[in-house]
């Protein structure tokens, strides 16, 4: 009887009172989450009342959201289209050309190695805010602002995924490469039969990581982008904070809307993500 | 063949004969950034673009909203970028710091002396530095106006707005209930004017060569009063730019905030409108407050283009036809000021400005006070607030903290070298 | 024929090298223009009082000086420790303990869970600070809400001081307590079970097992989870920003990150001063990344 508790671990009822915590804790985490969502359909006025304090709206109306398809400076739509193109494909660049310079540095020996990959490392810690302004400067030189290039450009050189991708392809058995390279087959060959269709995960973390963070961003955008066709979608949020003053339940309903895309993101990816986190970078 | 080649020569010739007007009459392209204030001043300032680019056939502006909080973050990359809007709208307050840093051009060369004879003195005086004259105004609002709540103040036994320090403590503690605070004390920018009337100066001296605020105590203490008496949230429920919907939502009873609340009450707000009041702000004693007049000017770009063309423009929108600034007024109601003599005639000839309540009070009492915002580093007043925060929040005495806030605002004008500009 | 194959393994070589070359190409040439560029750039126009529209005059280390002369750059140095000495420990601490929350709850539950904390995570700082704006509401807030149905009085959450750094600092733990805690899942779950059966059989207490097996076992882990608890919580920007705005009552929430940016707008600064700022920021930011790395003693960073 013991030796079987044993085997399927703890018993039921601890079982059961950890999941009870997490449940609260859990509740903690996606409360303020729930209380933004009802807000957003609340009218403007309702939003901010205390007496009496209605967690569900009174009213359950959508005029927030349609005031969002009606601004005329910050148009939502057209950021959240803008703020998706931007964000995919900047994450799509990134993990492309990262992942590849992790394996030259994970597996080829070549002169400066050392020098450039300590370059590299050097560069995770100089922090954004340091070169803001000279950055803007830079991209002013090259012509680049009030585009899609300036938006997805500056953030794809990113030491910590070439970091991360390297630490993966390091822990990769070297068998089947050696045997590739003896038969004669090419680097990117290597790369791209064997490399990348077993390093899903690393792949999905740093896609993700990517493209989350391109999709929040508000300041470089700020400051570089203002053509109504390009602007971003943090941006106008943070705007919408300091334009709708007066009506909260806009700002809601543009933040709820926000925050989809990557919540769904994750959403799909989530099994990798979790399993990735387990596999890689911890050794 | 030599047929067919002359032919063609003067064909060639005749068509581009006729397109030469065509790039003769290209407009000159003018760059306009304004803030994105109330709506009724989005349309009215799209409206006058609209009006200016039909009638005129050689000046094209192209109008662009920015909203206030990323606008000098912009500014300065644009700056930076020499990407800088041709005109460009900036508060008084803020002038002297563009000319010192050379970005806005002297106007009295571009502008038409009988447009800057058309002002009120104290306005020309606030877009004057070192002898130049710098762009045009288009309004003033006074800074801190009171509005509150006839009938709260009706059901509590109060006639009238209080006058003095001590009547508004007194007032302010008797409406405080459960659901509705007495009154708001924000401790903001909007401070300049109670610091300025209850001292009577700045909190520098005349040179700017050190601190000058020992006469603020009676000042702190009065706040704090309001704050330990409870009938000021402890917390600023609005920022003070947006706290005249407060006594529209019922809120509070009394609250502070710029003259731009009028339109705000009255656009969004109209059913409340009849039960709230307008005053001018109390002081220790009963005297005039003096309020900051805050306000907007149009300027032109030191590194613009065309800097003729954008005078030509600002010229026409603000210094011209009273009409075109008057719809700007009414469509406020009345909530900003004019900054010219021939406005002001006009509106009162042709529309109810005579009549409104409101006006009438901040005309009346607030506006003949008025006094010209600071330009000093916004670093003094940051301290001067944090000394106040001290003594509301941890209880420090009025005369430490002053203390403290003397010597922070001394360290920092030694050690930034500060110099009163001329 | 020895030397053929010399030759061959020689351009299989130098093939290599252009193919390595070619790889990197990309990531240097990204990291060249908008890293290293800027960075020189920045460190060329700190040494002067950067003007947009008029004449720049180099003035040497005076940036520098009357930065750390600032009593505003001083606080915001300040608030950043004690950010850190908020938010770090106690993140550390509550991802560790729900990690084994979540080992020791019922696994098919353990899925929908691990999902909803890590929500958050995603949030950008924008919209977690307007939430939690309307949350810390005076008046209208729930929190203030409840203690005024418990018969309590409001508490004042944004305006006080210590309180307006206590409402970051949750804003933010809330944020990447998912994150967190599923990184520390993991690395308890890469601990093989064996160590712990076998300090069963020895007779080891849950507790000498935590101490002899799950912490050396979780030293990379730690050391992840703080280098990036440390990194975010130092260059922190959009909660203080979006929260406060300017500086918070009595600067209390003034992040070195927000001073910069507010110097970066205002034009009373040069950009001269700004980048210098923002240059100093960067030098304590390394030094306490440094630090972390050597006290901690990493074993990551070693294997290059």
């Amino acid at each position: 009887m013991q030796s079987e508790l044993k085997r399927r671990g703890r018993p039921h009822r601890a079982r059961t009172a950890f999941t009870v915590i997490a449940v609260i804790v859990t509740l903690f985490s996606v409360f303020p989450l729930l209380w933004m969502f009802v807000s957003s359909f609340k009218e403007g006025k309702e939003v901010l009342r205390a007496n009496p304090l209605r967690f569900f709206p009174s009213q359950w109306i959508t005029a927030n959201f349609q005031k969002l398809a009606e601004d005329r400076t910050y148009p939502f739509w057209q950021a959240m289209r803008s703020t998706a193109f931007v964000s995919v494909s900047a994450a799509l660049l990134s993990i492309s050309i990262n992942s590849m310079a992790a394996y030259a540095y994970a597996r080829i020996e070549f002169t400066f190695k050392t020098l450039l990959w300590r370059l590299t490392v050097l560069s995770m810690y100089i922090p954004g805010l340091t070169i803001l302004v000279t950055s803007f400067v830079v991209v002013n030189n090259l012509g680049l602002l009030d585009s899609y290039w300036v938006l997805i450009l500056p953030g794809l050189a990113s030491a910590y995924s070439i970091f991360f991708f390297r630490q993966f392809f390091l822990n990769m058995p070297m068998a089947v490469e050696e045997a590739a390279l003896i038969d004669g087959a090419s680097r990117f060959r290597i790369f791209y039969s064997i490399f990348i269709p077993n390093a899903k995960s690393p792949y999905v973390i740093m896609g993700t990581g990517a493209f989350l963070g391109y999709w929040n961003s508000f300041l470089w955008p700020a400051m570089t982008v203002t053509n109504q066709k390009y602007v971003q979608v943090m941006q106008v949020i943070r705007s919408y904070n300091n334009v709708y003053a007066n009506n909260y339940g806009v700002v809601l309903a543009g933040s709820l809307l926000a925050a989809l895309p990557p919540v769904l993101l994750f959403l799909v990816f989530q099994r990798y993500i979790v399993k990735g986190l387990m596999i890689s970078g911890i050794k | 063949m030599k047929k067919t080649l002359s032919f063609v020569l003067v064909l060639c010739l005749t068509l581009s004969l006729g397109t030469v007007p065509a790039l003769a009459s290209e407009k000159v392209e003018i760059t306009f950034w304004k803030q994105l204030f109330e709506e009724f001043d989005q349309d009215w300032t799209t409206k006058m673009v609209e009006e200016f680019n039909a009638q005129s056939d050689k000046i094209h502006v192209s109008l662009e909203f920015v909203d206030q909080g990323a606008l000098e973050e912009r500014m300065t990359a644009a700056r930076a970028a020499g990407t800088a809007p041709d005109v460009y709208v900036v508060n008084y307050s803020n002038l002297a710091t563009d000319v010192r840093n050379g970005y806005n051009l002297a106007t009295e060369g571009l502008i038409p002396k009988e447009a800057y004879d058309d002002l009120y003195e104290n306005v020309l005086d606030m877009i004057t530095v070192d002898g130049h004259v710098y762009g045009y105004p288009h309004l003033l609002e006074p800074a801190a106006v009171m509005y509150y709540r006839k009938d709260l103040l009706k059901a509590a036994g109060f006639e009238n707005p209080p006058k003095t320090w001590q009547e508004h403590i007194d007032m302010a503690k008797a409406l405080t209930t459960d659901d509705v605070f007495g009154t708001t004390m924000t401790m903001d920018w909007s401070m300049w004017g109670w610091e300025h009337t209850a001292m009577g100066h700045w909190p520098l001296t005349e040179d700017w060569s050190s601190a000058d605020i020992k006469d603020l105590a009676p000042l702190l203490t009065y706040i704090k009063q309001l704050y330990d008496d409870e009938s000021a949230p402890a917390q600023a429920l609005e920022h003070y730019n947006n706290s005249a919907t407060l006594v529209a939502n019922d809120s509070v009873a009394i609250t502070f905030s710029g003259s731009w609340g009028i339109a705000a009450l009255r656009n969004d707000w109209p059913e409340m409108v009849d039960k709230i009041g307008v005053a001018a702000v109390p002081t220790a004693d009963g005297s005039p407050f003096q309020s900051t007049m805050g306000g907007w000017t149009y300027q032109i770009d030191a590194k613009s283009q065309h800097p003729e063309a954008a005078a030509e423009f600002i010229t026409w929108l603000l210094a011209d036809d009273p009409s075109r600034p008057a719809a700007f007024f009414e469509a406020a109601h009345f909530s900003k000021y004019t900054v010219r003599k021939s406005v002001d005639k006009w509106l009162v000839e042709n529309t109810e400005a005579g009549e409104d309540e409101w006006l009438q009070t901040v005309a009346r009492d607030i506006i003949p006070y008025g006094i010209k915002e600071p330009s000093y580093p916004w670093d003094v007043s940051a301290f001067l607030l944090a000394a106040m925060n001290e003594v509301v929040i941890n209880g420090v005495s009025p005369e430490d903290a002053l203390a403290t806030a003397e010597q922070e605002i001394n360290t920092f004008i030694e050690n930034s070298k500060l110099v009163k500009p001329e | 024929m020895a030397k053929s194959r010399a030759a061959g393994l020689s351009s299989l070589r130098r093939k290599d090298h252009a193919t390595a070359y070619l790889m990197i190409l990309p990531s240097l040439v990204a990291l060249g223009i908008f890293v290293f560029t800027p960075l020189v750039m920045a460190l060329e126009k700190s040494l002067t009082d950067w003007q947009l529209y008029q004449g720049t005059t180099f003035i040497g280390l005076e940036n520098f000086r009357i930065v750390l002369g600032n009593s505003l750059f001083r606080k915001s140095l300040e608030n950043m420790a004690r950010f850190v000495l908020m938010i770090v420990p106690a993140q550390f601490v509550f991802s560790f303990l729900f990690a084994h929350v979540l080992r020791g709850m019922h696994q098919r539950a353990g899925a929908l869970i691990k999902t909803a904390i890590y929500v958050p995570t995603v949030i950008s700082g924008v919209v977690a600070s307007v939430i939690f704006l309307f949350i810390f509401h005076y008046q209208g807030g729930i929190l203030n809400w409840l203690l005024r149905q418990l018969g309590q009085k409001r508490i004042a959450f944004l305006a006080e001081p210590s309180l307006a750094q206590m409402s970051i600092a949750v804003t933010s733990i809330w944020m990447g307590f998912g994150y967190n805690s599923l990184i520390m899942y993991a690395g308890l779950q890469n601990i093989p079970q064996s160590y712990y059966e076998a300090a069963e059989v020895d007779g080891a207490t849950p507790f000498k097992q935590l101490i002899y097996i799950t912490l050396p076992s979780m030293k990379n882990t730690f050391i992840l989870i703080l280098i990036n608890l440390m990194t975010g919580t130092l260059q922190m920007f959009d909660l203080p920003y979006m929260m406060f705005g300017g500086a918070g009552p009595v600067n209390s929430t003034l992040t070195p990150m927000v001073y910069v940016y507010n110097n970066f707008k205002s034009a009373e600064y040069s950009l001269g001063y700004t980048i210098a700022s923002a240059l100093l920021l960067m030098i304590v930011i390394g030094a306490l990344n440094s630090l972390v790395f050597t006290v901690i003693g990493s074993q990551k960073s070693q294997d290059e």
